[in-house]
């Protein structure tokens, strides 16, 4: 039998990765836009920054949302698929970081920069989607191991 | 007798001494050719004729020179003959009470933009017009070096003698019109205050300036604009006005160095026009952000002189004659 954790620890975990991490990158396109980083084209960095990061995040908050409305039950999920889920979206957050500084160091313009990230983004993106939907279905009603 | 005799000897004497000193009277005086078409680049010499009355030919005689209508086809002392505008006059020869005249047709401005010697040896600067342009500068009134009018040639050579000592290497040559040239300098990257930027002939902003951690958190949270320059040196004698419906891109400035000659041909260098003036015209554009298209600035905070003050190309003496 596989080792198990208590679901609502894990989506907090896992929320409390993404609110830090969205919020870090929220803050900093809101701070290069009031700035006048991206010009008149500040809308199109928006766009490449919101649907990166605001579906999972939105997935995450709303599950645990709805955990805290249920009745007190004692759920579990799969560890390892917990693990992997969770670590798979600091990776992925912490690439989007890594892309937005180190824009300043090439040579590349921001939205260009932004344009090239999906080559590696939304293989990584897709892959937390699928860990996201394991760490869910694997749950289950009954303690933790 | 022996008197008789004796002048009888002495008049072939006297005769032959007389032939020695017989002056020879101009009777006919004519011009070669009595009919031509003058196009501006291509001066023609008329060639006068003068004859005695046996038809002999004298050479030497001070042959006088005008122009009916010195708006079409002006004549020097000399008689060359220099096209100035379309149309037909007549140029007299003469000497003393004799004359002599030719008919000189300059073709219209469809024929000389259809002159194969023309189209087959320069590219033409976007035209008629130039696009509208940042600001202008006139140069100089005239090529006019003294007396004489000027070779197109010598003012492409001076100006380009500018260039080299302003650290410009690159440019393109262009014909303007049916006899004038353009010459296009390379884009160059200058700050705020047109002064050229160390990266000069660069469009990237990235490695310009040392690279701390001030200068990482600017770029990281500041846009990186950007301002080029494109001079463009134009002699012609046709008055100068802006095409303000083209409107020139950072894009086609760049093409301009590209699609150029490398040098006026022979028939452009040896032309002289009289009245021509030497323009500066002055192309600047803006970028706001690096992602942002340059746009050309219509208002420059830096005037005409100054642009190429801070280019390093004026005051040159090398500009003027």
């Amino acid at each position: 039998m596989s080792e198990r954790t208590d679901v609502t620890r894990g989506q907090r975990r896992l929320a409390m990765v993404w609110l830090t991490g969205a919020g870090i990158l929220l803050l900093l396109m809101i701070v290069q836009t009031m700035f006048g980083r991206y010009g008149p084209q500040a809308s199109r960095a928006w766009s490449w920054l919101l649907p990166t990061v605001l579906p999972t995040l939105s997935l995450i908050v709303g599950a645990v949302a709805y955990e805290a409305r249920r009745q007190p039950a004692s759920a579990t999920v799969d560890r390892f698929a917990y693990r992997v889920a969770l670590w798979l979206s600091v990776a992925y957050l912490a690439l989007v970081l890594v892309t937005q500084l180190m824009q300043p160091v090439t040579g590349l313009s921001p939205l260009a920069m932004m344009d090239l990230s999906s080559l590696w983004l939304g293989p990584v993106q897709g892959l937390v989607g699928i860990a996201l939907g394991v760490f869910f279905v694997s749950r289950e009603t009954g303690s933790a191991g | 007798m022996r008197a008789s005799v004796m002048i009888l000897c002495a008049l072939p004497v006297a005769a032959l001494a007389c032939g020695g000193e017989r002056v020879m009277v101009p009777a006919t005086l004519s011009v070669y050719p009595t009919a031509v078409t003058v196009i501006p680049w291509q001066p023609r010499q008329m060639v006068p004729g003068v004859r005695t009355a046996e038809g002999t030919v004298l050479s030497g005689r001070a042959v006088t020179w005008s122009s009916a209508n010195p708006e079409v086809a002006a004549v020097d002392s000399n008689g060359l003959v220099i096209a100035l505008s379309s149309g037909e006059t007549t140029v007299t020869a003469s000497l003393d009470t004799l004359r002599a005249e030719a008919t000189i047709t300059v073709p219209g401005q469809t024929q000389l933009s259809d002159n194969p010697i023309f189209l087959a040896s320069m590219p033409q600067f976007p035209g008629p017009q130039p696009p509208q342009w940042t600001t202008r500068f006139l140069l100089a009134e005239g090529l006019v070096t003294g007396a004489q009018p000027e070779p197109l040639g010598e003012a492409f050579d001076r100006i380009g003698d500018a260039l080299r000592r302003a650290g410009v290497f690159e440019w393109a040559t262009y014909g303007f019109g049916d006899s004038g040239f353009a010459m296009v300098a390379r884009l160059e990257h200058i700050g705020d205050d047109g002064f050229p930027l160390e990266s000069r002939w660069s469009a990237a902003t990235v490695g310009e300036r040392a690279f701390t951690l001030q200068e990482y958190l600017r770029r990281l949270f500041v846009a990186q604009p950007g301002r080029y320059r494109v001079i463009v040196f134009v002699v012609t004698h046709h008055p100068l006005v802006a095409d303000t419906a083209a409107q020139a891109t950072e894009r086609a400035a760049r093409g301009w160095l590209q699609a150029g000659a490398a040098a006026l041909p022979a028939e452009l260098r040896s032309l002289v026009v009289p009245g021509a003036r030497t323009h500066a015209l002055v192309y600047e554009f803006f970028r706001p952000t690096e992602d942002a298209e340059p746009v050309l600035v219509v208002e420059s905070r830096t005037q005409g002189p100054h642009h190429l003050i801070r280019a390093g190309l004026w005051p040159e003496a090398a500009l003027l004659p």
